[in-house]
């Protein structure tokens, strides 16, 4: 031994590099085993050759992987909470309690449930659900979810792609200027613009929007009416509630001559009415199709972006006019009010023939009607009692068409949305149940390895119950995520019909589930003071139940002791 | 006494170095070079052997200044035995011949 000098410093980097990873080494070494770390540590120091010092040092590391391996086998083969230390029994107290399970059976079946966590229709329906439990609300992620598809898009000059991008995007300037590029690469686009579109006053972007969609689609009432909605002033809005309400009231000279008469009147005398919302989701679908990715809440919230025109201004401009038909006549004007009439009877025919929504195609009838009204009452006082029947005649059929949709499947939707509010609340219930599973098992294993590592005190009862959970909550957790997946069923079959369908049935559906989740989000009907006794009762009966437990097993064993003394 | 060892010829080397002056201390670099064992070889065995009660170990007396003590090796009195009739049977099967020409 006595060949071995000390090494003379400065040392060379190799040899100080393996003193270092030594010391490291000796540092992590489980503790039951670290002398031979600090003997192999000692060794080196009297290693004058730096490359030999070098395997040596190698050689200590993969001893060190090997103990320290050996000491995380020995520790999962322990229930939670044990260590590999002597235990401590103190007379009387029975010895500590362990869960019956080892960590590694603990740990493997929790690592089951996270590998099932993550299979993808496991990871959509927990996206969905606990976007529903946010209002569907967009997030920053989901933000760069639709940058990413937009760049993808941008360098493979994808139109389609950029389009889906910019309608689904939750960041409105974001998306502007994600609607300027598609609309850029493919010009037949500029519908889009229509979807994205704000309140004209409120940016340049959206003027030179509106003026491009009347260039483009200058024969289309909808893009008038948007353009419309965009003067709805606080004055306009008193107007037009009052006088949808009261049939005396007159238009001012000076809402005559707004920009928003304006662009009614346009609207009203143009041949045809498209929303475009066949165009938003077939689009949309599309860009789902292809782009698989993207979170199903971005497409809720495509889906739920399209604009339907402002239908408040549709019915008071249409009553508007026919009051002015009605004052024509009376003036002695029978032609000219004869004119404005055809012009609100013709606007309520394109607007019913036009829309693709039930809302839209109910106001197109109810215009349809109030016009055929006024039509038939002119015909009467003009003498024309054929035409006048004509209009009667056809204007019983607009009723029934009307009463039909607006009440004649209401049974069938009640039952239909009641359904789908019912398969919400099981989904809702088996996602709580299962994240309260969750934490309680986390939170037991956790405290079980925290208390033995910190010598925490605690109630035998509770300790008892801590290994309980930890026993049993990760076998109890496949289960119920399966139940939850089970339960999501008809809404992820309601997906995928979407993503195959072309019909609007299947958007439909789809709409209406999501809706349905989002109405049912328990958090939201934690706040809500209709539901709040409810829940709270359910709450303090459980809290209630809880304490009951501990008191009657307490007291069942101070009697057990009591009889064994 | 602990548990059995299947012995490799490794194992039969350390014990060979071992037995040469079996009542002598020994550290781990020099068993290194007289049994041309890597660290990371020579270690676990010598765990082995600890566990299984073969062994004894201890941490330097007087350790020269400046570095720390390092751990000292021997062959505990059965484990001498043990290690001689190992060796002697390795021998017979012609596993193992001894680097010092005699078990």
């Amino acid at each position: 031994m006595e060949r071995y000098e000390m090494p003379s410093p400065p040392q060379p980097l190799a040899k100080s590099l393996a003193v270092k990873s030594l010391q490291l080494a000796v540092r992590c070494w489980p503790a039951d085993s670290r002398h031979w770390g600090q003997a192999l540590l000692a060794e080196i120091y009297g290693i004058a050759d730096p490359v030999e010092a070098i395997f040596w040092a190698l050689g200590g590391v993969t001893v060190f992987l090997r103990s320290f391996l050996s000491h995380l086998l020995a520790i999962l083969k322990l229930p939670p909470g044990r260590t590999n230390a002597p235990l401590s029994v103190r007379p009387g107290s029975g010895g500590p309690v362990f869960p019956r399970h080892s960590r590694l059976l603990t740990a493997l079946v929790l690592l089951a449930f996270i590998v099932f966590c993550f299979l993808p229709s496991t990871r959509e329906a927990t996206s969905i659900v606990a976007s529903s439990w946010n209002g569907f609300d967009a997030t920053a992620r989901d933000s760069r979810v639709m940058d990413k598809l937009a760049a993808r898009a941008d360098r493979q000059k994808d139109a389609g792609m950029m389009a889906f991008a910019a309608i689904a995007h939750p960041d409105p300037d974001r998306a502007s200027v994600l609607a300027d590029r598609a609309v850029g690469i493919d010009p037949s686009l500029i519908w889009i613009y229509a979807s994205r579109f704000r309140r004209p006053d409120d940016t340049t972007t959206n003027k030179e929007w509106l003026s491009r969609l009347r260039s483009s689609d200058p024969d289309n009432a909808f893009v008038y009416l948007l353009a419309a909605a965009g003067f709805v002033d606080p004055q306009v809005r008193s107007w037009m509630e009052t006088a949808y309400r009261e049939n005396d009231n007159l238009a001012t000279t000076a809402l005559r001559k707004s920009q928003w008469a304006k662009y009614m009147s346009l609207a009203f005398q143009a041949p045809r009415y498209d929303s475009y919302l066949n165009r938003h989701l077939d689009l949309t679908r599309e860009g789902w199709r292809r782009a698989p990715e993207v979170p199903a809440t971005l497409v809720a919230y495509s889906v739920w972006s399209h604009h339907i025109p402002n239908l408040l201004q549709i019915r008071s401009y249409a009553r508007w006019r026919l009051r002015d038909a009605r004052a024509a006549a009376t003036a002695g004007h029978p032609s000219d009010s004869q004119a404005i009439v055809n012009e609100v009877v013709d606007f309520g025919r394109t607007m019913t023939k036009g829309s693709e929504t039930d809302i839209e195609r109910l106001v197109g009838l109810e215009i349809t009607r109030l016009g055929l009204e006024e039509t038939s009452s002119l015909y009467s006082q003009n003498g024309r009692q054929r035409d006048a029947d004509a209009a009667m005649a056809e204007l019983r059929k607009v009723k029934a068409r009307s009463d039909k949709l607006a009440g004649g499947d209401r049974h069938a939707i009640d039952q239909t949305v009641e359904d789908f509010r019912r398969k919400a609340d099981r989904v809702q219930a088996s996602a709580i149940a299962t994240l309260f599973v969750v934490f309680l098992t986390s939170f037991a294993l956790l405290w079980l390895e925290l208390s033995s590592r910190f010598s925490w005190p605690a109630a035998r009862s509770l300790r008892r119950l801590a290994c309980f959970i930890s026993d049993w909550g990760p076998v109890v957790l496949p289960f119920m995520a399966t139940a939850f997946l089970l339960s999501f069923r008809p809404f992820a079959s309601a997906l995928d019909r979407y993503r195959a369908a072309n019909s609007s049935n299947a958007q439909e559906f789809f709409n209406w589930q999501l809706w349905a989740l989002a109405s049912r989000n328990p958090f939201q009907r934690l706040v809500e003071p209709s539901v709040q006794p409810t829940l709270w009762l359910l709450l303090i009966l459980a809290l209630s139940a809880l304490a009951s437990y501990f008191l009657v097993h307490g007291l069942w064993k101070q009697k057990n002791r009591g009889l064994a003394q | 006494m602990g548990i059995h060892l299947r012995l490799s010829r490794q194992s039969l080397a350390l014990l060979d170095a071992l037995l040469i002056q079996p009542s002598h201390w020994h550290h781990g670099y020099a068993l290194s070079q007289s049994t041309g064992l890597a660290s990371g070889t020579l270690y676990p065995i010598l765990m082995r052997l600890d566990k299984s009660g073969w062994l004894e170990t201890r941490w330097e007396d007087a350790p020269t200044p400046g570095r720390p003590p390092r751990h000292l090796y021997r062959l505990s009195p059965t484990g001498r035995e043990w290690a001689r009739e190992e060796l002697r049977a390795a021998h017979q099967t012609k596993f193992w011949k001894p680097a010092h020409g005699k078990v």
